[in-house]
């Protein structure tokens, strides 16, 4: 559905090396999920994904001179998400007493995760998600994306929906889904 | 088992694995002799819940994005030319069987709408998809002036959430595919100017 996506980041970069704030303003809104959700999917709290959040758009106003239009910003974007991640992770690693267990599970200490996958990961739902009408968005982000695991009858209340029509709905809501990401 | 028991609903519970073990087995086994669709079906669902299971997807807290348009104006102050980019609103001058949320919904099978600016005309196309209900939104963009036309990037928002970007080919058009029905604005932009088409319902 979406072309030039490419095209745009560039009008976009170029725009704010302008200084113009309505394309800062759609840059963030852009990326911002993305950008808090790398940690998040780290295990980090909302207040440190918070704050990773901060810092790599921050770095990136810093970074705008010597970006180019040539230059990846979602790729760019990610990487120094993913590079703060990991510094909190270890900073909180080397000061936590008794947190070594629960890191000793997580892949990247071990090189076990390809670098480039959880953001790819992330962008491509979030990606498929954004174009699905609001109901399939918060039913599918409800079952499979809510870090608290809502029961069916918490999902019914929460959205309004009866317990019994969740199941049919979720699978027409995953098939527009797949319709609209492809093939992973 | 019966075919019944390979419909989408039915695979979701045994991807998601919520169906007891010999049950889980059975589809499984099922599915080994089961045609390529449904197969690809299975195969897509696993793939689905694996990518959730890894990931986390969420909103940052509510006043971050001000905070960094704070940060921006700090960097941004002295870069700005002040009146560079010039603001229009596109005014409807032909509704065909469309028209702006306010007035119609752009409903139906489909229709044309017309607007004008002073610096270019736009037409928009929207059609219904027979498949899934989705909609089709495609366009161009006409520059008043002879000059070469440039590059336009289009955005389709709902509220202030942006639904769908893309730019404009080297004839001005664009296009959407599987657009859900709803109320959209429209922000055609170029280096020079921003116009805004005001909310449109679409396929309602």
């Amino acid at each position: 559905m979406m072309g030039g996506v490419r095209g745009i980041d560039r009008d976009l970069i170029l725009a704010c090396k302008k200084g113009q704030a309505r394309a800062w303003d759609r840059l963030v809104a852009k990326y911002e999920r993305l950008v808090f959700s790398i940690p998040r999917s780290y295990g980090l709290s909302r207040e440190d994904a918070a704050d990773v959040s901060q810092l790599t758009f921050t770095i990136l106003i810093q970074s705008l001179d010597s970006l180019t239009g040539e230059s990846n910003v979602k790729a760019w974007l990610a990487t120094v998400a993913r590079r703060h991640t990991w510094r909190m992770m270890e900073r909180g690693r080397r000061e936590g007493i008794g947190k070594e267990e629960d890191l000793a599970d997580t892949p990247w200490l071990h090189g076990n995760e390809k670098p480039s996958e959880r953001w790819e990961t992330i962008d491509w739902l979030d990606g498929g998600l954004s174009k699905m009408s609001e109901p399939c968005q918060k039913l599918l982000k409800a079952l499979y994306l809510d870090e608290v695991e809502p029961s069916y009858a918490e999902i019914s209340e929460r959205l309004n929906m009866p317990v019994g029509s969740i199941g049919p709905t979720r699978a027409r809501c995953l098939q527009r889904l797949r319709m609209v990401l492809g093939e992973r | 088992m019966s075919e019944r028991e390979l419909n989408p609903e039915y695979l979701a519970d045994w991807a998601e694995g919520r169906l007891p073990e010999e049950e889980a087995r059975t589809i499984e086994e099922r599915l080994e002799g089961a045609d390529e669709a449904t197969r690809a079906d299975a195969g897509w669902l696993r793939a689905f819940f694996q990518a959730t299971r890894d990931v986390v997807l969420d909103d940052p807290p509510a006043g971050q994005r001000a905070e960094l348009a704070k940060a921006f104006e700090a960097y941004a102050r002295g870069r700005r030319q002040p009146g560079s980019l010039k603001r229009l609103t596109a005014t409807l001058s032909f509704g065909g069987r469309l028209q702006p949320a306010a007035v119609r919904s752009a409903g139906g099978a489909g229709g044309q709408l017309i607007y004008t600016t002073e610096t270019a005309d736009i037409a928009l196309n929207v059609r219904r998809r027979p498949e899934n209900g989705m909609l089709n939104l495609d366009g161009q963009i006409f520059p008043n002036d002879d000059e070469e036309p440039e590059a336009f990037g289009v955005q389709i928002l709902r509220g202030t959430e942006e639904v769908g970007t893309t730019a404009t080919d080297e004839l001005g058009e664009f296009a959407f595919e599987s657009v859900p029905p709803g109320e959209y604005q429209i922000l055609v932009s170029s280096e020079q100017v921003e116009i805004l088409i005001s909310p449109v319902e679409l396929g309602a």
